[in-house]
């Protein structure tokens, strides 16, 4: 085998903390939305979001980390402790120990936008009368708010000395930052690079897309008739990707494998996207090309889906641009139905739904699904997991400023040839 | 075989506007003048650009932007117009460097929240806020369609950004990049770092940016672009010292290792370094260390300002030393001695970047 695989990959989720877990629940058709108990979100639009409730310390997690040498530690943030859990659980997979990644050739390459927010604007936002938060914002939660910071943190427990870069591009930054990694591989920038993404709720992303009006007061409903908006959520997923001989000659298991990636700017619009889904078939397009994979091969597509009139319209369009009528009969899901929009981090977390799904023989769903959009032709996988040998899909993540990206994945059993 | 060359330059920074004013002040020794008042004091502001009557967008698009976009988006104007515009922008890149992105803007619209209440909150604001917003903007601008990836790892962001745009030419993922990076300097950025326990101590912190514009050599040639430098590699690495992870201390061992493979991979001399913080003992010797010999040092952060995208602005520099060999490199009046420019960035949290850029 040759290319780049997938060795581990680690997830933290609302459905669901660690890849069983949320393999379980994404087949169930689980539904992690519920009212945001993080801040007070009453005088919001919507007052819900996809958030982790469940300390992600959990023994399970815990003894992971443990074996793969990394701390899990409270001090940097939510979206720190998402990380380590999710690199914990990916480098224990992998079996791989932080003591093997100092050797150069393994680089880091992360994705994010909120890194430690949260934190720094609840110290803002809680000042009493007369008090400066620059008298009384802790150094470490200002250190820790830069996007930057969470790839520092990882960098640090990990032990990695090999390039490092995070990529912030809004909500395709994690699908970026794994297609960075796939690039500095091919071009032999590194043998093995640490890929994914993190992001944890907080007021200013809640507050920016309640401005916009992007968001639901109910439960997401991508692709569906009656879908109104997307809901904010909050997660991590770590990915190892490793030069396939690299893998082979330490007896690494592999996962599965990262064919492709396209990336494009629309050029368009700072937040809406182009309405022929032009922009999004230019990607899905580009990370075919990049794999050498003809489009009838594909069998799945994990959508962007955020359940936005526009966004679902627009993916849809753009899959008919390049699976021809086809893409009518396509199983194209969306995972966010679930998750919620996980942001940063939704390109890592739905990766790893791909690849749960190629693992574990199901399609993911798209859940909260009842009513068809007589203008989406597309078949959405409605509500539960639907049993099936998943060999080859894309995962779709499209951002503001018409950042559009695409991954090719394929199931280490696959056959890739054209 | 590609050959990744320097063809355009966009800069940005408190000594000038502009390659030719730039080139011109640098020749002069100058350095910049407008120290702000207040509690920026000691740092270094670029002049009122977007009152110019050249910005690039219309009124509807400039009245959108953040002023990180506009300051990305006119060093993106100043390079497509350094040369012979910017051939078929189809297959071009966008890649920008930012660490801090609208920091002050995200200050304002925390502020709003708290103070009015969510009710209050402008949606034509949060686009902002997000750090890919300046290249988004760009590529608006200029009609590319090509990747677009924004890079925020602190020191080495736009360095970062440059050399995935050189990667990317010399791999066919894209056929041109405009890519660079750009800073913005205010009150908040200001006591966040004296808060954090950051100051910069190694020079006045700055602002501003640049933008270059890579492509092959044969893609320059076809369109009349003269290449200014020939990109001979970049190399990445982390050298973070323990118990430090969120502070900018860097490892000199890390850094001589890396200068020394980028050195060697280049397979040239090297005949100036630019350094993100030349007032920073331990890079110093690192490179120094890693070259095996002492070369002359620019002294941008002096006349410039730091600021954690500056990689860009050191960039555009070495194009220019390497395309004028008169050039001086700093304000003692040292010539580059023939051989390449070393470009070195350390970041907070210990990442490090080394590039390599020759005569044309």
């Amino acid at each position: 085998m040759s290319g780049v695989v997938i060795t581990g990959f680690g997830v933290v989720s609302p459905i669901g903390l660690g890849v069983d877990a949320f393999s379980h629940a994404l087949r169930a058709g689980a539904c992690g939305v519920s009212t945001i108990d993080l801040f007070d979100a009453s005088a919001y639009r919507s007052a819900l979001g996809g958030q982790i409730k469940a300390d992600v310390r959990t023994e399970h997690a815990r003894a992971l980390c443990e074996a793969a040498g990394v701390p899990m530690q409270t001090r940097y943030g939510r979206t720190a402790l998402f990380s380590l859990a999710a690199l914990g659980e990916a480098l224990a997979m992998a079996g791989l120990h932080t003591e093997e990644l100092g050797d150069g050739e393994t680089g880091l390459a992360f994705g994010g936008c909120t890194a430690g927010t949260f934190e720094s604007e609840g110290t803002l936002l809680g000042l009493e009368d007369g008090e400066d938060y620059w008298d009384i914002v802790p150094p470490m939660e200002l250190l820790m708010t830069p996007v930057g910071t969470t790839a520092d943190v990882l960098l640090s427990v990990s032990g990695v000395r090999g390039p490092v870069s995070t990529i912030s591009t809004a909500c395709s930054s994690a699908t970026n930052a794994i297609g960075l990694g796939l690039r500095w591989i091919n071009s032999g920038r590194a043998t093995r690079v640490i890929v994914g993404g993190a992001d944890g709720l907080c007021r200013l992303t809640h507050c920016g897309f309640n401005a916009l009006r992007l968001v639901s007061s109910e439960v997401p409903r991508p692709f569906d008739a009656r879908r109104n908006g997307m809901v904010i959520g909050e997660g991590a997923g770590v990915i190892v990707l490793e030069d396939a001989e690299r893998a082979a000659a330490r007896g690494a298991i592999v996962r599965g494998r990262l064919l492709g990636f396209g990336n494009g700017a629309e050029a368009h619009h700072a937040t809406q996207p182009r309405p022929d889904g032009s922009g999004a078939a230019a990607a899905m397009q580009a990370a075919l090309d990049d794999a050498g994979m003809d489009p009838c091969r594909i069998e799945y597509i994990n959508a962007h889906g955020t359940a936005t009139q526009q966004n679902d319209l627009t993916e849809c369009r753009g899959a008919h641009l390049v699976f021809g009528p086809r893409a009518a009969q396509m199983p194209i899901s969306s995972t966010k139905s679930q998750t919620g929009h996980t942001l940063g981090a939704s390109g890592a977390v739905e990766m790893a739904a791909v690849l749960l799904g190629m693992r574990d023989g199901f399609l993911p769903p798209t859940v909260n699904w009842g009513e068809a959009d007589p203008e989406i032709a597309l078949d959405p996988v409605p509500n539960v997991g639907r049993a099936a040998d998943l060999g080859i899909a894309l995962s779709n993540a499209f951002a503001f400023g018409g950042n559009d990206a695409s991954l090719c994945i394929a199931h280490p059993d696959a056959e890739v040839g054209s | 075989m590609i050959r990744p060359v320097l063809t355009a330059l966009g800069v940005l920074t408190p000594l000038a506007i502009g390659r030719a004013e730039f080139e011109a002040a640098w020749r002069a020794g100058e350095c910049a003048a407008r120290i702000a008042d207040g509690p920026t004091a000691g740092g270094l502001a670029v002049d009122s650009f977007i009152l110019r009557k050249s910005f690039p967008a219309g009124r509807a698009l400039m009245r959108r932007m953040d002023r990180l976009s506009k300051m990305i988006c006119m060093s993106g104007a100043l390079a497509r117009d350094d040369g012979p515009g910017l051939g078929d922008v189809s297959r071009m890149a966008i890649g920008v460097g930012t660490d801090l992105g609208t920091l002050e803007e995200t200050w304002a619209f925390l502020c709003r929240l708290r103070d009015k209440g969510p009710e209050f909150a402008n949606p034509n604001d949060f686009p902002n806020l997000v750090p890919n917003a300046g290249a988004g903007y760009l590529g608006i601008l200029m009609g590319a369609r090509g990747p677009s990836h924004t890079f925020c790892q602190h020191s080495t962001c736009a360095d970062d950004a440059i050399a995935w745009a050189a990667d990317g030419v010399l791999a066919g993922w894209f056929d041109a990049g405009l890519a660079g990076g750009a800073e913005e300097l205010g009150e908040i950025r200001a006591k966040a770092m004296a808060r954090s326990g950051c100051p910069i101590t190694e020079g006045p912190a700055g602002e501003g940016g640049a933008m270059v514009m890579v492509e092959s050599e044969a893609r320059a040639e076809a369109r009349g672009a003269s290449p200014l430098a020939v990109w001979r590699g970049s190399w990445g690495s982390s050298g973070l010292r323990r118990g430090s992870p969120l502070k900018r201390e860097v490892d000199p061992d890390a850094v001589a290792a890396l200068v020394e493979l980028a050195q060697r991979k280049a397979g040239i001399a090297i005949g100036v370094a630019l350094l993100s913080h030349p007032g920073d003992a331990a890079l110093r010797d690192g490179v120094m260390r890693g070259l095996g010999r002492e070369v002359p040092l620019t002294d941008h952060d002096a006349r410039c300002g730091i600021h954690p995208a500056d990689g860009a602005v050191r960039t555009a520099l070495a194009g220019m030393l390497l395309a004028d060999g008169s050039l001086p490199v700093n304000r003692s009046g040292a010539l580059r001695d023939g051989g390449g420019a070393l470009l070195v960035s350390a970041g907070r949290g210990g990442g490090l970047r080394a590039s390599v850029w020759t005569e044309a």
